[in-house]
């Protein structure tokens, strides 16, 4: 007999309970006493009564308010620094806290690839904007700094871009089961609005296809958008270069949609 | 553990309401708990009726605490109760002791069982390994049997049990250990031995109800 069975078979002892009669003749008893021989108030403690009261208790407990006014304190405090960093420039001593926002808007969306891409546009955009009021301040080490960043972050989006364009013509390759050319052969010359693309469907040469096309919209990659938005950002051209980035966003975003 | 927790959280919600003077609040109570307070005085008076007159001795001294105000010495509905019933059991013996009963709280006289009534024998007589341990229980320690009952039988936590006896968590499981160890010992015991006195005794109630 070990400790175990001795504990399952004492609890067998709580089947021991009052007759249920004077269980019955007990609570009158009790009631009227409670009562006093009156009828029970119609005003009961309702929930709001049972909130308050827990409320009231949990804050007579020592820990209980200690972690309230960590948790105040931790999320006042990040959230005040969330308010002044959103609109702190470079030097400030909250910019730092700008920074680690951006970072955790960026790994909230890690995911989402174009998400991310149209983000770090965003902030490319916030850099450009540091750069031309540092500009007018003449300050040498910050301007250098924030191009760093912003031609970094644009490069960010370069090397996402061109790691998706290549990624989608292997899947296409992988598709198809043939080898085949990775971009398809687009004679411009077409006048008619038709163009003509090498499939590699068989052995026996290239079969050539015809489909009638709406005329491109953009003309141009993000990319290639990114590239002279750049251009414009190293000829001090801000509100261009911003117009650019716009411009590479909306373009992401319309090839996102038509997925 | 779940519904350990609601109902923990239901006792907090109760006891606060106690706090001000609550009369449904009080009623809650007594339903929730007088089962249990109950079979703990049954433990240690070891008399049905007994146990009855200061189950209801409890609940209304229990009654003028609250309308006196006087909760904060208590921390939990539990430690109310079970503290007012302890201190009611020995008010009775120590306006009985005249009568030449027999105390279960002496720890140098042996427990008799005297008075069990249909209910709790029936329980027992049900299952051999239950009577044993009901006999072992019988025969412990006042000290370890209190602790004992209320830790299996009532499922008082170690914590809310050192409110009750005063003692710190650490002597409580102490308590525990050496109450089971010796419930085994009196178990076992019974196995070896052919026939023990508190069993034919508990055999010859059972014959004649």
């Amino acid at each position: 007999m070990n400790d175990h069975f001795v504990a399952q078979q004492l609890k067998k002892l709580s089947q021991i309970t009052p007759n249920a009669d004077w269980v019955s003749q007990q609570r009158q008893v009790i009631k009227a006493q409670v009562y006093n021989g009156q009828q029970p108030s119609g005003v009961a403690f309702n929930h709001w009564t049972d909130l308050w009261l827990s409320f009231r208790y949990a804050f007579n407990q020592p820990g209980v308010v200690v972690s309230a006014i960590l948790a105040v304190v931790l999320l006042g405090g990040g959230t005040t620094s969330y308010l002044a960093g959103r609109t702190a420039q470079p030097g400030d001593s909250l910019y730092i806290a700008r920074q680690i926002n951006e970072r955790a808007q960026l790994l909230a969306v890690s995911f989402d690839r174009a998400e991310q891409n149209k983000l770090k546009l965003a902030i490319a955009s916030q850099r450009v904007t540091e750069m031309a009021a540092v500009d007018t301040l003449g300050n040498q080490q910050q301007a250098a700094n924030i191009s760093r960043e912003f031609k970094q972050t644009v490069s960010e989006v370069k090397d996402k871009l061109a790691q998706a364009a290549t990624k989608a013509a292997a899947v296409a390759v992988v598709q198809t089961g043939q080898v085949m050319e990775t971009t398809p052969i687009v004679n411009p010359t077409d006048a008619d609005g038709t163009f003509s693309v090498a499939t590699g469907k068989d052995k026996t040469g290239r079969l050539e296809v015809s489909q009638t096309v709406v005329a491109p919209v953009a003309t141009q990659t993000p990319s290639q958008i990114l590239e002279e938005a750049e251009q414009l950002f190293d000829q001090q051209q801000y509100s261009a270069t911003i117009d650019k980035l716009q411009a590479a966003s909306d373009l992401l975003d319309s090839v996102a949609n038509a997925k | 553990m779940t519904k350990s927790l609601v109902k923990q959280s239901s006792d907090r919600l109760l006891f606060l309401r106690l706090k001000i003077k609550d009369q449904a609040a009080f009623i809650q109570a007594y339903e929730a708990h007088q089962a249990d307070i109950y079979r703990f005085i049954y433990f240690k008076v070891n008399s049905e009726t007994e146990a009855q007159d200061l189950t209801s001795t409890v609940f209304l001294k229990v009654w003028s605490v609250v309308q006196a105000g006087k909760l904060k010495g208590y921390n939990t509905l539990k430690s109310l109760l079970y503290t007012v019933a302890r201190n009611t059991v020995i008010d009775f013996y120590r306006r009985n002791g005249q009568l030449d009963k027999v105390c279960l709280d002496d720890e140098d006289m042996a427990i008799d069982i005297v008075d069990s009534r249909p209910s709790a024998l029936e329980i027992v007589q049900q299952d051999s390994d239950l009577k044993m341990i009901y006999q072992a229980l019988a025969e412990l320690k006042p000290e370890y049997r209190e602790v004992i009952v209320m830790h299996f039988v009532n499922e008082l936590s170690v914590l809310e049990i050192a409110q009750v006896i005063a003692k710190t968590p650490g002597n409580v499981r102490v308590i525990i250990h050496r109450g089971l160890e010796a419930i085994r010992k009196l178990t076992n015991q019974e196995k070896l031995a052919p026939e023990p006195e508190s069993s034919q005794l508990l055999d010859k109630q059972l014959d004649n109800e």
